[in-house]
């Protein structure tokens, strides 16, 4: 997969630009970092790149189509198949076990929907949980985890739908150095797998692993 | 809101029940305060304080001054009100507290949901008007406690010299009515919003099982 972003802009009010002309490419395989002071658009640009917020000019190519996303249902569509989001909260249930939480995005995907299709969701997660050593704490809940563990959570449900795209902002923000190491290794690792890994990230520890560095500047 | 509760009743029986326990717990405590306020207050103002001043006075022999000694217990009362008074601001901010956490998990269920491409993305119900009315809310009572204090208080008066003042106590009366109930209103309706809020967060998810 081939990601292109052409001349990329997102303006507030036609005047105050949070991104201006950003072009770049990002290809299968990589894990890219992208970097800068605060207020300068990672965050958004991360967003923009996930269809979660809309861009105000530019145009994003994937493997030479321009993408031309219609309507919110199939902004959704999209980030439901290509896209895996990894936030710096976790964003776990509290209420779900692990097991149960990295199967949420099973119970919406085409392949997986369906109570015919139970046991098939539990045989992914568990594979996931596996991957990601954290298969012996699925019956447990998030708030019994570390925040490395529950971050790995995060990813493995990411990764549930097997997008090709993983996006994570500030993925290690609410971790300790060691966590950091791991979480950006596990991200790293799935570089192997030929997925494109994004991530916005403040820590420097991150260029350790990064294939590409973009950093971004104010105007 | 009463419907929404019972729904919630049925939903959550156990939650509920404790819930509603606190909320009765509140209402006597909150009702106990003001009424000791307002008590004292009518108490000092009545014909009965100087009877019981007289009273006393027959009684007691000796140095002791039985105007002061019902002064002092007047004082305490009042000093007791305010105590519970404080405890149970205290407790409206815990349960605002809960509420922003509460807030902040739906928001975190919203955004995983937007991410994960759920297509029946819930949107906060009437968040804007909810969190507007416990403003308005939370400041009316703010406002009258203020206002009584500025009746006791202005002017370098004492306690005594503004009660002497018909006006200035009948004030003081007044916003202890209006502030009690409005205050035992807020917090009925603040246990109400937290458990549907609840419910919402978790069904945010979890309807996601049920519909599979």
């Amino acid at each position: 997969m081939k990601i292109e972003i052409l001349n990329l802009s997102k303006t507030y009010n036609q005047k105050d630009y949070v991104l201006r002309d950003f072009s770049y490419t990002f290809e299968s395989g990589h894990f890219y970092a992208i970097m800068g002071p605060s207020g300068v658009g990672k965050s958004t640009l991360l967003h923009i790149l996930g269809l979660l917020d809309e861009k105000s000019s530019g145009e994003i190519r994937i493997d030479g189509q321009t993408l031309t996303v219609q309507g919110e249902e199939e902004r959704a569509d999209m980030r439901l198949l290509t896209f895996g989001f990894v936030f710096q909260e976790f964003f776990l249930n509290p209420k779900l076990t692990v097991l149960e939480n990295v199967m949420v995005p099973l119970h919406i995907h085409p392949e997986y929907q369906g109570k015919e299709n139970w046991d098939k969701k539990r045989k992914r997660a568990k594979e996931l949980l596996k991957q990601f050593q954290i298969d012996e704490y699925e019956n447990r809940y998030p708030n019994e985890l570390s925040g490395g563990e529950q971050q790995r959570v995060g990813i493995a449900r990411a990764l549930a739908n097997n997008p090709e795209v993983i996006l994570a902002d500030e993925p290690t923000g609410n971790l300790d150095e060691k966590n950091e190491e791991n979480i950006f290794s596990y991200l790293k690792a799935l570089t192997e797998e030929g997925k494109i890994v994004i991530v916005v990230s403040h820590n420097e520890t991150v260029k350790n692993y990064a294939d590409f560095i973009i950093t971004l500047r104010k105007e | 809101m009463w419907i929404m509760f019972i729904q919630n009743l049925l939903r959550n029986r156990t939650q509920v029940i404790l819930e509603f326990a606190l909320l009765l717990l509140d209402c006597i405590v909150m009702n106990f305060a003001g009424e000791l306020l307002a008590s004292g207050i009518s108490i000092y103002q009545s014909d009965w304080y100087d009877n019981v001043s007289g009273n006393l006075s027959g009684i007691m022999v000796g140095g002791s001054n039985p105007q002061m000694l019902a002064s002092n217990a007047l004082m305490i009362l009042g000093m007791l009100a305010v105590i519970v008074i404080l405890l149970l601001i205290g407790i409206c901010f815990s349960l605002w507290a809960t509420i922003s956490m509460g807030a902040r998990q739906e928001g975190q269920a919203n955004a995983l949901l937007e991410a994960i491409g759920y297509k029946k993305r819930q949107i906060q119900r009437g968040t804007w008007l909810q969190q507007g009315i416990l403003v308005v809310a939370s400041a009316l009572p703010a406002w009258g406690i203020a206002e009584a204090a500025y009746a006791l208080f202005q002017k370098n008066r004492t306690i005594a010299q503004v009660l002497e003042h018909g006006h200035d106590a009948d004030a003081v009366l007044h916003w202890i009515q209006v502030t009690v109930p409005f205050v035992l209103l807020l917090m009925i309706w603040v246990v109400i919003r937290r458990v549907d809020q609840k419910n919402q967060k978790d069904s945010l998810i979890k309807r996601l099982y049920r519909e599979d």
